[in-house]
């Protein structure tokens, strides 16, 4: 097999709080091959999004990579000198927020602020970033793309400022995009849009995208495989038909069995007793010890690492 | 079902009719200066509802189709440009504040925004004591039951002396819940309670408002945009689109039989949480602008069965069954039409005059319900 397009190996992140380091990213490993879409899942609080930042070093002092490995096509990213880092993000791999509102510069067209990442990243001619904005605009599905690239943001609702959004991050054509709870802020059937479009990239483009959603369901929707984070750390993974077929990790079961669903009947949902540990207030052993159903004396004291378990990779000491 | 009868000529609680509720932007000094005409926005139009005792009615839609301003107008926050209110057939519509407090009693509003809706300089002691002091309880007897009621939500007493930063979201939500109970209300309106909370919390918020209102009696509006939550805690289901109420009927009818393209497409494009079978999505386009609302149905636009009449005339709501009421053309067709027969069941595929097809459209896509 060829070399992976992202790999991440044992990556840690921290902030300072009260004197000590609070770890918000333990451990972490993460591998996204070349055309997959990997759906990164989990609470707020998992370390998912700040996983996103550290794989672009975009972290916001005092917050910082602790250590742990970032390879992008076998090269080093916490190896590079920032200039060459800068290059990377938005050309190579780049990244869409859940917030359209302000991540779009509302005193730009949206023409203006396309057209300048173009010329910013691809060294091209105002004309030929024109052209390219408008068919970014074409593939994310927005309609009459030439005469919409002269709007100002306000002037685009939600759901087209996601996509216009999503056309900003492509135009450079990168080779992967993370998109961080893309849909969140929008209504259902502006979601199921945007998911149409991620799909359509993948297919036409061969875009490789890591998607970073609470939402198990546009998981199953959207990605070939399912990354499962809890405090900080990977807890599964497996293909997603697999994932959400066998469920391996106590965590993973009770998570899928808690979401209402509208085939089901009313009556009282499955729960998860008690919340996620506060942020960098780990246990000694599993961080899902205190919740857990399964739990043994071992997972009080020892801290389980991602080990195969059939086709799941999976962090516990008593899932088979 | 719940224990709520499904029949008609039950007690009613709250009865809105014919509800209009405008907007107007623009008071400010600099639009006054530019001489702008405020184009008023038009949140509510035309909203009829009735709520009977037991009832959890689901409110569903997606941004801005004036859920929450319909909240708030339930219990007269903000008072309504048209229409009346009624509780317990009483007009409420015009009361005066002083008037209108025995009613604000027994009707109470659980936020979504737990960080606004708390005082963060109150300690959870304090916010549930105003409000049992409201309710004219002695300091006596007030700390007593405070404790008592954060154990009702799950709390316990522990979480008397916090500040709303000292807790979580969840937490927060059960406060603001404790603090709605204090009144000991008979009626609840829960905007969104669960919509900021993840999924591990949010089936936990869900069971205990399900146990509160078997244990209470409480009669509940609860208001959300996911359907999936809808059908698990309530009994009737209002859907809106653009401030009005595109249709309402039992939970089953609303949601296994949709009669309204609308409710089709939101069917139809949540997820389905399996592997290998996406939702797809029925209908491309946005939210329409309120402040410029065509004359007819604010759906025709996206509709893919949307036909002349509908850009036009907004039409008027046909009776489905006597639970079941929608607001679209197409149902007031003669037979072979669309969709929208009257029996129950699920809906005819209407495959007619998909529209022009855009990129985003499932071009010729049927609108149908989503199998179980």
């Amino acid at each position: 097999m060829s070399p992976p397009l992202l790999e991440l190996r044992g990556l840690r992140v921290g902030f300072p709080a009260g004197g000590a380091i609070a770890e918000v990213v333990r451990d972490l490993d993460l591998t996204v091959q070349a055309g997959e879409v990997v759906g990164v899942v989990g609470e707020s609080g998992s370390g998912k999004s700040m996983t996103a930042l550290a794989v672009l070093r975009l972290i916001s002092p005092p917050g910082r990579i602790l250590g742990g490995a970032i390879r992008f096509s076998g090269e080093d990213l916490l190896g590079l000198p920032e200039a060459r880092m800068r290059r990377i993000r938005g050309a190579a791999i780049s990244i869409v927020f859940q917030d359209p509102m302000t991540s779009l510069n509302p005193a730009f067209t949206v023409g203006r602020q396309l057209t300048d990442v173009i010329v910013t990243h691809q060294g091209v001619d105002r004309r030929t970033a024109r052209e390219r904005a408008t068919e970014a605009l074409r593939l994310v599905g927005i309609p009459s793309p030439d005469a919409r690239l002269r709007d100002y943001p306000h002037q685009f609702s939600g759901g087209m400022r996601q996509r216009a959004l999503i056309a900003m991050a492509i135009a450079c054509r990168p080779r992967l995009l993370i998109a961080d709870e893309p849909t969140t802020a929008l209504d259902v059937t502006v979601q199921a849009q945007v998911i149409h479009v991620l799909r359509r990239l993948r297919d036409e483009l061969g875009l490789s995208i890591v998607f970073i959603t609470h939402n198990l369901d546009l998981v199953a929707e959207l990605c070939d495989r399912a990354v499962v984070m809890y405090a900080g750390t990977v807890v599964e993974e497996a293909e997603v038909a697999t994932l959400f077929n066998r469920p391996r990790h106590p965590y993973t079961r009770a998570l899928i069995r808690c979401v209402p669903r509208l085939a089901d009947a009313s009556g009282p949902l499955t729960t998860i007793e008690g919340a996620p540990p506060a942020l960098g207030d780990h246990p000694a052993g599993c961080a899902f010890a205190p919740r857990c159903g399964d739990v043994v004396a071992q997972c009080h004291g020892e801290r389980p690492y991602l080990r195969d378990v059939e086709d799941h990779r999976v962090a516990c000491w008593v899932a088979k | 079902m719940t224990a709520a009868a499904d029949g008609e000529g039950d007690a009613t609680l709250l009865e809105l009719v014919d509800i209009a509720k405008e907007f107007v932007p623009g008071h400010g000094a600099l639009a006054r200066l530019l001489r702008r005409p405020a184009r008023s926005i038009r949140a509510l139009n035309g909203v009829t509802l009735r709520v009977r005792a037991g009832d959890v009615v689901g409110l569903v839609g997606e941004s801005g189709s004036g859920k929450s301003t319909l909240a708030h107008v339930a219990i007269r926050l903000t008072d309504v440009t048209r229409g009346t209110i009624a509780y317990r057939g009483g007009d409420v519509t015009r009361l005066s504040r002083r008037r209108l407090q025995p009613f604000r009693r027994r009707a109470q509003i659980v936020f979504q925004d737990t960080h606004s809706s708390l005082n963060p300089r109150k300690t959870v002691r304090q916010a549930l004591g105003d409000a049992l002091r409201m309710r004219g309880m002695g300091r006596a007897d007030r700390a007593g039951r405070a404790a008592a009621l954060l154990e009702q939500v799950g709390l316990g007493a522990r979480f008397l002396d916090r500040y709303p930063h000292e807790l979580s979201g969840g937490q927060r939500q059960r406060v603001g819940l404790a603090r709605a109970l204090a009144m000991e209300p008979e009626f609840l309106i829960a905007d969104e309670p669960v919509s900021s909370l993840d999924v591990s919390l949010q089936a936990q918020m869900l069971n205990l408002l399900m146990r509160l209102r078997e244990d209470l009696g409480l009669t509940m509006l609860f208001i959300s945009h996911d359907l999936a939550v809808v059908n698990r805690i309530s009994n009737r289901v209002a859907v809106m689109y653009a401030g009005r109420i595109v249709e309402h009927g039992t939970t089953a009818e609303v949601l296994r039989a949709p009669a309204h393209p609308y409710t089709q497409a939101l069917l139809a494009a949540i997820p389905t949480g399996r592997p290998g079978r996406p939702a797809s999505p029925t209908v491309g386009g946005d939210a329409v602008d309120l402040s410029r609302l065509p004359p007819g149905c604010p759906f025709a636009g996206r509709c893919p069965v949307a036909m002349s009449v509908c850009r036009d005339v907004y039409p008027a709501a046909i009776d489905l069954s006597p639970t079941h009421r929608a607001e679209c053309h197409l149902l007031g067709m003669p037979a072979g039409g669309a969709t929208g027969s009257v029996s129950p069941g699920p809906p005819e595929a209407a495959t007619t005059g998909a529209g022009d097809a855009g990129p985003l459209h499932a071009g010729g896509t049927a609108l149908r319900c989503r199998e179980e």
